[in-house]
């Protein structure tokens, strides 16, 4: 800790001969005042209701976070956005591909719908939404989330949530339109972020781009020596821990991860029309498994490219129709590679252990979809309606061993032999009606078709919203979600007679109070508190493990009702200079893992309560010291359940055991805005886990899915960052 | 005889008997090709843009329409105030014109430079931003174009969308106090007004207006007393309550006002490139008063209008410039 803090010492008394400087700068003046009110836009959301509207005053509970609390609390991708801002958020995996659900539900496979300027980004192999370096935070204008099922516009995988990235390349807005921005940063073990966006505009035709580099060879021996250490959840190769049970053995210098990711994001709009792409690509070699399973690891390469053209007119008898097509494609190729062990104390490199690679997969997958919108002001009703056609072709292939080359031998998926295409139409309408002067009433619903692969599907909506103040609204809400079954789990049970697999679905209700406030001269702010109650049917789990041509039962279904209430709240204040924030949940799982239960699956696997502070002032007007705090209580988990995959015989899981409470604090320091020739330069300094704590916690959830770990904190780790805008 | 030399074509022109007509013709064509491309432009001209935005860059662009069509031609240097060193970037070339856009390089640059003739545009209130002491001519080395508009030009466009109007709202300061004083003297209308001092105050002294006390709403543009917040505060009172309001910027009327003036900036900047020609022919910018868009049109919000029950005629909604619904 005093490590920490000296660093912090120094980095401040580096940049001091600079305050003085910034300060002998003339205040604005009352006309600059005057043209940037003359210029401003007033922010609005359109993640809730698929159109744009005050956040206080869209249905269901949504947060925003905007770039400039990105900036100010200094968060290096969208996973530490979520993580930090938002106060019902929960991860699995660890430090590659973050994979993210809210209210504490949350899975490999994905129940959260994630939006890049309204357009789904979702990984097309099993609906995940990874939220680590693929979205990284330059590019970001703001952060909007939805809490809850929201499929009444959305239709499938809006099941936990939404979440819409806005970005500055995609804005449409006539702010800051000329924008060109580029940064690069550095962090411990190798980690380097390249990220660049721009947007352009003149009278009828407008461009915008980004692209984002990680690349990071995150060898982090405290946190291998940590896993090491706590035997009683550890999996590790082949020894008996604390608890006298056979689990895996693991060597602390083995610990390697290694990452490479590179985003790309174009964008072009003439008149009415539109079109752009969005590219993603990533390699992971993750030492994570490595750590905890021996000799092997997952070696992951995926592509995943969304491409998109359409046209949006707005008549002037107040409609508006968009029409989009997109096409999309994904290839993942997954190696599990394994190694003699030879060249443990000689390697350099994670990608240097490796000497055989005993299985491949690759999983391709191309979609097509069809949007239609239409929107039309009819007196008091603002009335939303629109019809989406989707089809997905996937195909996946298993080869062992390994060649340069990944044939599809299996036209299907995982076993299922007749197809590999997926259809699904929807068909959904909503009401916003303006009833009073202080009611308004949001009804929605979206009919969705699987063509016979799953049962039809209803997800309707109703927010009853009551504004009596104009700062005030309070909101009571009804609404649906649900998860389409993906290319691997219709049909599961063919062989045995077939038949429709029931969607995943969730049902919620909410009572939620947002305000506007004025605490005092120049200090203002927001609340947000939600009271829900969600429901949870047809969890789809994996209970045994996963063989990618096998035979067996691979996925049960949990046809139990999984029920949570919660509560959650964010408070935010500001007077300019300072502002803060306070994040709080508390959620009441009805069920916690049996110990030796395989049949009934996990549930929540997540604490109880979680609170996030955030403070920050700024010195001088120049230079901003940020602190974000984050509290977990203690939690459950389960441990060695790897056992069950190597020793089915034995049941699972076979340890359960609690956590103790934890809390960890990052730092930031953006260190003023610097005239360089033509262009601005900002530099920050990001201490994250200034404190080093440890916090290591361990999940059954992906059974079989080498995934041992939901969030490991990392060890104390700095990073610097210098950004340009031009 | 040559027949060219009875050609009254080739009369007028010095040696043009050695020379058939199209190559004449080709010739001056060349010469214009090549004065208008830039090489031998006997002019400077410098515009220095407060803002990276595409209101300026479309004004950016109407100066560059008047002076490329402008048979002397001016090369144009393009500066933005944000830069650090620009200041000196312009006083290392000889420049003819500074055309500063926007209250900040207009402060920046009528303050630096004292011998070169400066044309200001897009600067919402010179005389507040102590750029000029009034409207009327400088006296000095600077002129140029205010986004100002009287209080009466926009009240007459009001009454075009609401033709009974009678009763406007308004809440001012100390900054916005003129326009309150102007508003108050136009004849007809009764005016009921609100002073506060902070933004802080705006939602209390909000609520002392309804739909009967008020015709329009007028937010006036004051930076002490409007924000986002105060701004979010007024567009949701006065849409619950009916009350159709009047706003400073389109963008306000996006986010939920019912209407205001905007500005056909390509227009201002061409009125901007030929008040910079006049200069640079020979116009003492001491002589030329200070100017206001020539071009205003309608920001409407057409949603919020059927929402308050406010019926605008269709020849308004088909000819205004930006229409949200």
């Amino acid at each position: 800790m005093k490590r920490a803090w000296r660093g912090v010492l120094f980095a401040v008394m580096a940049v001091s001969p600079l305050l003085g400087a910034y300060a002998e700068q003339p205040a604005a003046s009352a006309e600059k005042s005057k043209e940037d009110l003359f210029y401003m836009e007033m922010p609005q959301v359109t993640v809730a209701s698929k159109v744009s509207e005050p956040w206080i005053t869209a249905p269901g509970t949504v947060y925003v976070i905007t770039a400039d609390e990105i900036k100010r609390y200094g968060w290096r991708n969208l996973g530490d956005i979520l993580r930090h801002a938002i106060p019902n958020t929960d991860e699995s995996n660890t430090l590659n591909y973050r994979q993210y659900g809210q209210r504490g539900f949350y899975s490999n496979g994905s129940n959260t719908l994630l939006l890049m300027d309204g357009r789904e980004m979702n990984a097309m192999s099993g609906g995940t939404v990874m939220i680590n370096n693929w979205y990284l935070p330059l590019d970001i204008e703001r952060v909007e989330v939805v809490m809850g099922p929201d499929s009444s516009v959305y239709g499938s995988s809006a099941l936990d949530g939404v979440i819409n990235i806005v970005t500055k390349h995609g804005r449409e807005t006539k702010e800051d339109i000329d924008t060109k921005e580029a940064s690069v940063s550095l962090g411990d073990t190798g980690r380097y972020q390249y990220e660049g966006t721009f947007r352009t505009n003149r009278k009828d035709f407008s461009i915008g781009g980004a692209f984002s580099y990680f690349t990071g060879r995150q060898d982090w021996k405290d946190l291998a020596q940590f896993a090491v250490d706590t035997h009683d959840y550890r999996r590790s190769h082949f020894n008996t821990n604390t608890k006298g049970i056979t689990v895996f053995d693991n060597d602390p210098t083995n610990f390697r991860m290694e990452e490479e990711t590179f985003a790309l994001r174009l964008n072009m709009r003439y008149k009415d029309f539109y079109a752009g792409v969005n590219l993603n690509k990533a390699s992971n070699y993750s030492g994570m498994e490595y750590a905890f399973y021996g000799f092997q690891d997952n070696h992951q390469n995926r592509d995943d490219t969304h491409n998109y053209i359409g046209w949006k007119h707005e008549f002037e008898n107040s409609l508006a129709l968009r029409f989009e097509y997109q096409y999309s494609y994904y290839d993942s190729k997954f190696l599990v590679d394994s190694n003699d062990a030879t060249n443990l104390s000689t390697a350099t490199s994670f990608k240097d252990l490796v000497r055989t690679q005993t299985n491949t997969a690759r999983n391709e997958a191309f979609e097509h979809k069809l949007l239609t919108t239409a929107e039309y002001q009819l007196g008091n009703h603002h009335l939303l309606a629109g019809f989406d056609y989707w089809t997905r072709y996937d195909r996946a292939g298993s080869l062992s061993p390994s060649g340069a080359t990944f044939p599809l031998i299996d036209e299907g998926y995982m076993g299922d032999t007749a197809s590999g295409r997926l259809y699904r139409d929807g068909l959904y309408a909503q009401d916003s009606w303006q009833v009073t002067e202080k009611f308004k009433l949001v009804a929605g619903a979206h009919l969705d078709d699987e063509r016979g692969e799953a049962a039809k599907r209803f997800s309707p909506r109703v927010a009853l919203i009551w504004q009596p103040l104009t700062n005030s609204v309070f909101e009571l809400g009804y609404g649906e979600g649900f998860r389409g079954p993906l290319a691997g789990e219709i049909k599961r049970n063919n062989a045995a007679g077939g038949y429709g697999l029931e969607p995943q679905s969730m049902k919620m209700y909410e009572l939620s109070y947002n305000q506007l406030f004025k605490l005092a001269e120049k200090w203002s702010g927001s609340n947000q508190i939600s009271l829900y109650d969600m429901n949870l049917v047809n969890r789809i789990v994996t209970s045994t493990g996963v063989s990618f041509t096998g035979s067996a039962t691979q996925l049960s279904i949990n046809g139990n009702g999984i029920r949570t209430r919660g509560l959650e709240d964010l408070f935010k204040v500001t007077n300019g200079d300072f502002n803060a924030f306070l994040g709080f949940r508390c959620i009441s799982p009805t069920r916690e893992q049996p110990a030796t239960t395989a049949a009934d699956s996990v549930i929540l696997w997540v604490p109880r309560m979680k609170t996030q502070l955030g403070v920050s002032y700024k010195f001088f007007n120049m230079v901003e010291a940020a602190l974000t705090a984050d509290y977990w209580s203690k939690v459950k988990t389960a441990a060695n359940v790897i056992n069950a995959y190597y020793q089915p015989a034995t049941g699972i899981p076979s340890e359960m055991y609690t956590i103790d409470e934890h809390w960890t604090a990052n730092f930031n320091l953006n260190l003023g805005e610097f005239k360089v020739e033509n262009a601005t330069l900002l530099v920050s300094l990001y201490v994250n886990n200034i404190f080093n704590d440890h916090y290591c916690e361990a999940s059954w959830a992906g059974t079989g899915s080498f995934n041992p770990i939901q969030y490991m904190q990392l060890p104390r780790n700095y990073w610097l960052t210098a950004k340009m805008k031009f | 005889m040559n027949k060219s030399s009875e050609d009254p074509f080739y009369k007028r022109i010095p040696f043009a008997g050695k020379f058939s007509r199209q190559k004449i013709i080709l010739i001056l064509l060349a010469g214009y090709c090549l004065f208008s491309s830039g090489l031998v432009y006997s002019q400077n001209v410098a515009i220095v843009s407060s803002r990276k935005i595409s209101f300026f860059a479309d004004t950016v662009n109407g100066i560059k329409k008047v002076l490329a069509a402008d048979n002397a031609g001016a090369a144009i240097d393009i500066f933005y105030s944000d830069d650090s060193g620009y200041l000196d970037q312009l006083k290392a070339k000889k420049y003819d014109v500074i055309c500063p856009l926007g209250a900040a390089a207009a402060k920046d640059v009528i303050g630096e430079f004292k011998d070169v003739a400066v044309v200001f545009s897009l600067v919402i209130d010179p005389v507040q931003a102590k750029i000029v002491r009034s409207l009327g001519p400088s006296g000095s080395n600077f002129c140029g174009i205010t986004l100002m508009v009287g209080a009466k030009i926009q009240v007459e466009m009001v009454k075009k969308i609401i033709p009974g109007l009678k009763k406007i709202g308004i809440i001012y300061e100390g900054a916005s106090r003129s326009f309150y004083d102007e508003m108050n003297a136009l004849d007809g209308l009764t005016i009921k007004a609100q002073e506060v001092f902070t933004d802080t105050k705006v939602p209390s002294a909000m609520v002392s207006f309804n739909r009967d006390n008020t015709d329009v709403f007028w937010v006036v543009l004051d930076g002490d007393i409007y924000n986002r917040d105060s701004l979010a505060y007024v567009l949701n009172y006065s849409t619950s309550h009916k009350i159709p309001t009047m706003i400073f910027s389109s963008n306000m009327v996006k986010a939920g006002a019912l209407m205001s003036c905007v500005y056909d900036y390509h227009d201002l900047g061409v009125q901007t490139g030929e008040m910079i020609l006049d200069v640079l022919k020979g116009k003492s910018p001491a002589q030329i008063p200070v100017a206001t868009p020539r071009k205003l049109g309608y920001a409407l919000n057409v949603k919020i209008a059927e929402y308050i029950g406010l019926s605008i005629p269709s020849s308004i909604v088909q000819s205004a410039a930006e229409v949200y619904r």
